[in-house]
């Protein structure tokens, strides 16, 4: 795109896409030390997430008020205006993964406590799959690229599908030993937990549709509600 | 709040980047060197009461902009700096400006010195009858500059400084009226840099112009403020938002508030002021 | 027809009528001073008739050029005295030049049509444009040398007479050079010479060594001068040389000398473009010739030249002062009531008569200043006036007093048309007030002062009255310009064309041969004006040109 003729708006704009992605990296560093803390957390190990998640509340906040001084000073319309508008929500969307990577630490600390060992596998493979479309919507944004959102919102069913298989097999293993409840229940809170993830990264992928081509795909996802029916 | 405690391994490798650049800084009065002190600064036409006991700091090498509605003095205000309201007879001035300390409204001092000291942009781009090269060698001319290479370098200097140099460096000896409005009110503020002021007065500099006119020159002011203090009167609420650091909200020749630009455009502290940005004026 | 009166139709029907008579008007008068003023120099062909006058019943030979037909009523005729039968009601009347003012001691006469002949219009009959006396008509006959008679074929006549007459002319031309310039330099020197001999004089230091020189430098021109007289006679002798017979209307033989004529020609045997060539040397010879015969003949060059003088001195002085006045009115006064009485009364300027400021100028110009300069700088010359007595000078400074208002006028709305925002710039950038004035605000309202000027030009070329009083006379025997020192001599007497019209048309002897003189000179005083005014025009557009967009 064309540099504004004033160059200390595109220069606050930047500011609020680089802290978008470095908001979105910290978020993935969170999701991948989740995951690979599943089946050997100590509960101590909340406290690097704990770091984690302060810096992407800085970030979060620094965002907001950047978005909030442009759209108070400059008046943006048009691309900036949606750019802004976006940017805002797909902070407020990364800001809710590490809230559920955060989440998911804490369960599998409670699972370890439990000392049964569990079989992680479905999880660890739904955890993949989220984060491969949550690298995939930050290299889309980092090069505005709406029609690899579009292809990362397409894949939303793909995680609904796994998400449905953990569940389905947690639920079973509740059944089938009681003695294992607590640890299954939390594996299927973490299971929601990626799952509710993987939503956020879709709605991510609409925001930059929207913010690209000024096309809404659909109702935003409300909750996992698809996976029930 | 960044955390200072150590950053978590697998954030490591891309943690030296991260904060490097800074935001939108933070402003406050207090932490800026001051370049103009006003002083329950009075003024009236006749018996007509204008400007009532204002009192302000501007500070140095920031953009500084005057808000409010018509009539409510801000105009008034910055002919003050540069005495440009003596020229009316029936003006009558009370208070004191102080320039880095100096009261320009002191007894002996030489108004065309202080003028070259503080340069004024009118709402109209003025050039003179001239040749393009002309008008900015104007100033220096009066100040009795005569060598032909410190003016060709001062006008070089000043139409590059206002990125004007490359559209009109081949027609330097042409009419200034050649120009279109947006090059020549350009054309004018090279004017006023060429005898380098300290100060700059800008009355409505963009009113006149179309919007890509205006947004050079707001760009223009966001560089020229590395070197100068700038004091800017606007209609336009949002380009006070867009270009100044500070902004004054002035109503019946009253100083409102006066604050950092930012927070008076998302949380100004006085109610009057609030509804004049939010529209809800009269 | 109630809705065409509310359409507004009748409005623009007014306006455009009122537009149209204005047009006709001003478009009607260029015509008719273009018609009569272009057609003078046109070689009218030369009518012969018998004529039997009505009176007596006798009968004459008319010879001569027809000037206008008019109708008469046979009833104003009869009560006149004319045998004009009962029942005829309208007569024709040809007001015919016959030229000959010395023989026939008439030389335009009424012939009424019923009494006249067929007309011809004889190949020969030759029209003499003499130095004195008018025109001749007349059929030449023979060329004269001396007593000796040349003897020539029918058809050599003719061109050997221009031969001669060439001759003649060119001798004619010479003695003329000698007189205005040679001879008038000297006197010029030897005025001069009084003059220092006076000053000396007057100041007594009149040694009689610088007597002595005087007397030898009188000596020396005096030489000059006496070598030139003869020189003069030897010329003029030999230029009476020749002398051509001619035979006027009734059968007579008239000599007349080649030196008393101008110029000769047979209208009745030249073809168009001959006459179109004798048009235009004829109308060369009216714009660049001297006048004769107390203007009624010859051209109007000191005319043209004093009046594009006298309008030039006028603008140069009224220019400045006017500007200047303006300024001071506009730029520096403070505006109270004073200054409105100020300005009204010099509007008001405009509104007075001319003639008032002739009376002004001669009586407080001419006589106070000039006076007193007289006495402060030319003693020697007194009680012969130098400046004390009107002059170009005077004429100039009084019409420049005339304009004055125009020029304040028009500066003061121009330097009031600038926009306060370019005066503020500069005064912003430092300038003082004199500074912004004479760089920018001065600079932007020339167009205005230019506008000024033009009207003063306009107003000032046409004014008559005052002149009359303070420096115009009807034959001025210098140019207001030579080549002695100073060149330009303000306080010489100088002609001037409205002058001129006046004197030629009503103060003329010979009212019926001066009319079309008139009106040619009409014309070029028309045509003065228009020049000037468009050369000042174009100033000011160039001017305006270079201060687009910001002045008017």
């Amino acid at each position: 795109m064309k540099q504004h003729t004033v160059r200390s708006f595109d220069e606050a704009m930047q500011r609020v896409t680089a802290d978008l992605l470095r908001m979105g990296r910290i978020v993935q560093d969170e999701l991948r030390t989740a995951t690979s803390q599943l089946d050997n957390t100590a509960a101590d190990d909340v406290q690097p997430m704990l770091d984690l998640e302060e810096w992407v509340d800085t970030l979060n906040e620094r965002i907001d008020r950047e978005v909030q001084q442009t759209l108070a000073l400059r008046q943006p319309v048009a691309a900036d205006l949606r750019a802004l508008m976006s940017s805002n929500r797909i902070a407020t969307e990364m800001e809710r993964i590490g809230d559920h990577a955060k989440n998911m630490t804490r369960r599998a600390a409670i699972i370890a406590e439990q000392g049964v060992p569990m079989d992680f596998s479905r999880v660890r493979g739904l955890a993949e799959a989220v984060q491969a479309q949550l690298a995939a919507i930050l290299t889309a944004i980092e090069q505005t690229d709406a029609e690899a959102a579009k292809i990362i919102w397409g894949k939303d069913a793909q995680i609904d599908g796994l998400y449905d298989e953990a569940f389905s097999t947690h639920l079973a293993e509740i059944c089938q030993t009681p003695d294992n409840a607590v640890s299954c229940t939390h594996m299927l809170f973490i299971a929601k937990a990626l799952e509710r993830i993987g939503d956020h990264v879709t709605n991510m992928a609409e925001d930059l549709i929207y913010w690209v081509s000024a096309e809404r795909l659909s109702k935003r996802a409300t909750g996992g509600m698809a996976s029930q029916s | 709040m960044i955390p200072t405690h150590a950053i978590p391994a697998a954030t490591s490798s891309m943690a030296a980047g991260l904060f490097d650049t800074q935001n939108r800084e933070v402003l406050s009065l207090a932490d800026e060197e001051i370049a103009i002190s006003v002083q329950d600064l009075g003024l009236y036409y006749g018996n007509d009461q204008a400007l009532k006991s204002v009192t302000m700091d501007v500070p140095a090498r920031r953009v500084t902009a005057f808000i409010g509605p018509s009539g409510c003095g801000k105009s008034t205000l910055l002919r003050c700096f540069n005495r440009m309201n003596d020229l009316i007879d029936i003006v009558r001035i009370e208070g004191e400006i102080n320039l880095h300390g100096q009261n320009i409204y002191a007894r002996g001092v030489d108004v065309a010195e202080l003028r070259r000291r503080i340069g004024m942009v009118f709402q109209k781009p003025n050039p003179f009858p001239k040749s393009i090269y002309e008008n900015v060698a104007y100033g220096l001319r009066l100040q009795g500059v005569k060598e032909r290479a410190t003016l060709d370098e001062v006008v070089e200097r000043s139409l590059k400084a206002v990125a004007l140099w490359d559209e009109v460096k081949d027609r330097l000896a042409s009419n200034a009226f050649g120009l279109s409005g947006g090059q020549q009110q350009r054309l004018v503020i090279a004017r006023a840099i060429a005898i380098e002021p300290e100060v700059l007065l800008l009355d409505e500099p963009t009113s006149a112009l179309d919007p890509i006119s205006t947004a050079k020159i707001e760009q223009l002011i966001d560089e020229l403020k590395e070197q100068y203090t700038i004091l800017i009167v606007t209609h336009n609420m949002q380009q006070a938002g867009r270009v100044s650091d500070y902004t004054a909200y002035m109503y019946l020749g009253e100083l409102v508030e006066y604050a950092d630009t930012m927070h008076l455009f998302t949380n100004p502290s006085q109610k009057a002021t609030e509804d004049y940005i939010t529209g809800r004026y009269g | 027809m109630n809705k065409w009166w509310k359409s507004g139709a009748p409005w623009i029907w007014l306006h455009g009528g009122a537009v149209s008579i204005s047009i006709i008007m001003v478009f009607g008068l260029l015509l008719l001073i273009l018609v009569r003023g272009f057609g003078h120099f046109w070689p009218h062909p030369v009518l012969q008739t018998e004529y039997q006058v009505p009176a007596t019943g006798e009968r004459m030979e008319v010879i001569g050029e027809l000037r206008r037909s008019e109708t008469l009523t046979g009833q104003s005729m009869r009560d006149a005295g004319i045998p004009i039968p009962v029942d005829q009601v309208l007569v024709t009347r040809h007001l015919i030049k016959l030229g000959n003012r010395d023989i026939a001691g008439r030389d335009f006469m009424y012939f009424i049509d019923d009494f006249m002949g067929d007309w011809q219009y004889p190949r020969n009959v030759a029209v003499l444009e003499r130095r004195e006396w008018g025109d001749f008509f007349g059929k030449p006959i023979r060329l004269l040398e001396g007593d000796q008679q040349l003897t020539l074929g029918g058809d050599e006549l003719w061109p050997e007479f221009q031969r001669r007459l060439a001759r003649s002319n060119q001798m004619f031309d010479e003695i003329r050079r000698i007189e205005r310039v040679e001879i008038g330099n000297i006197n010029f020197r030897l005025e001069r010479v009084r003059l220092n001999q006076r000053r000396a004089e007057l100041r007594e230091s009149l040694t009689p060594e610088l007597e002595a020189e005087f007397k030898a430098q009188r000596q020396v021109l005096q030489a000059e001068y006496s070598e030139l007289q003869q020189r003069l006679n030897q010329l003029r002798e030999e230029s009476r040389r020749d002398a051509i017979v001619m035979q006027v209307a009734g059968g007579d033989e008239v000599t007349v000398r080649l030196d008393q004529i101008v110029k000769a020609w047979q209208p009745n045997a030249m073809s168009i473009p001959a006459k179109v060539v004798f048009y235009a040397q004829d109308f060369a010879g009216f714009i660049f010739g001297f006048p004769r015969e107390a203007n009624t003949e010859g051209g109007i060059f000191p005319a043209i030249f004093g009046t594009v003088v006298m309008v030039l001195v006028m603008s140069v002085m009224v220019t400045p002062f006017g500007v200047l006045a303006a300024i001071y009115l506009r730029e520096y006064a403070k505006q109270g009531n004073l200054l409105k009485t100020i300005r009204i009364s010099v509007y008001n300027l405009a509104g007075v008569p001319s003639i008032v400021f002739g009376v002004f100028g001669l009586g407080f110009f001419v006589y106070l200043v000039g006076g007193a300069i007289d006495q402060a700088a030319f003693p020697e010359a007194l009680p012969a006036p130098t400046f004390g007595t009107p002059g170009l000078f005077w004429a100039s400074l009084t019409l420049a007093l005339l304009t004055l208002p125009v020029v304040i006028v028009s500066t003061e709305e121009g330097l009031a048309r600038i926009p306060s925002t370019i005066r503020e710039g500069s005064l912003a950038l430092g300038a003082t007030k004199a500074e912004t004035l004479w760089k920018v605000v001065v600079p932007l309202a020339t167009p205005a002062m230019m506008t000024g000027l033009i009207l003063a030009i306009a107003r000032a070329a046409g004014e008559v009255a005052p002149l009359m009083l303070v420096g115009v006379v009807k034959l001025a025997p210098t140019l207001p310009i030579d080549g002695n020192f100073p060149f330009l001599h303000l306080e010489r007497k100088i002609m001037h064309l409205g002058f001129h019209i006046y004197d030629v048309g009503f103060q003329s002897p010979h009212a019926e041969a001066a009319e079309q003189l008139v009106y040619a000179t009409a014309l070029i005083l028309v045509l003065l004006i228009v020049v000037l005014n468009l050369t000042a025009i174009t100033i000011r557009n160039r001017l305006r040109e270079k201060y687009r967009a910001e002045s008017d």
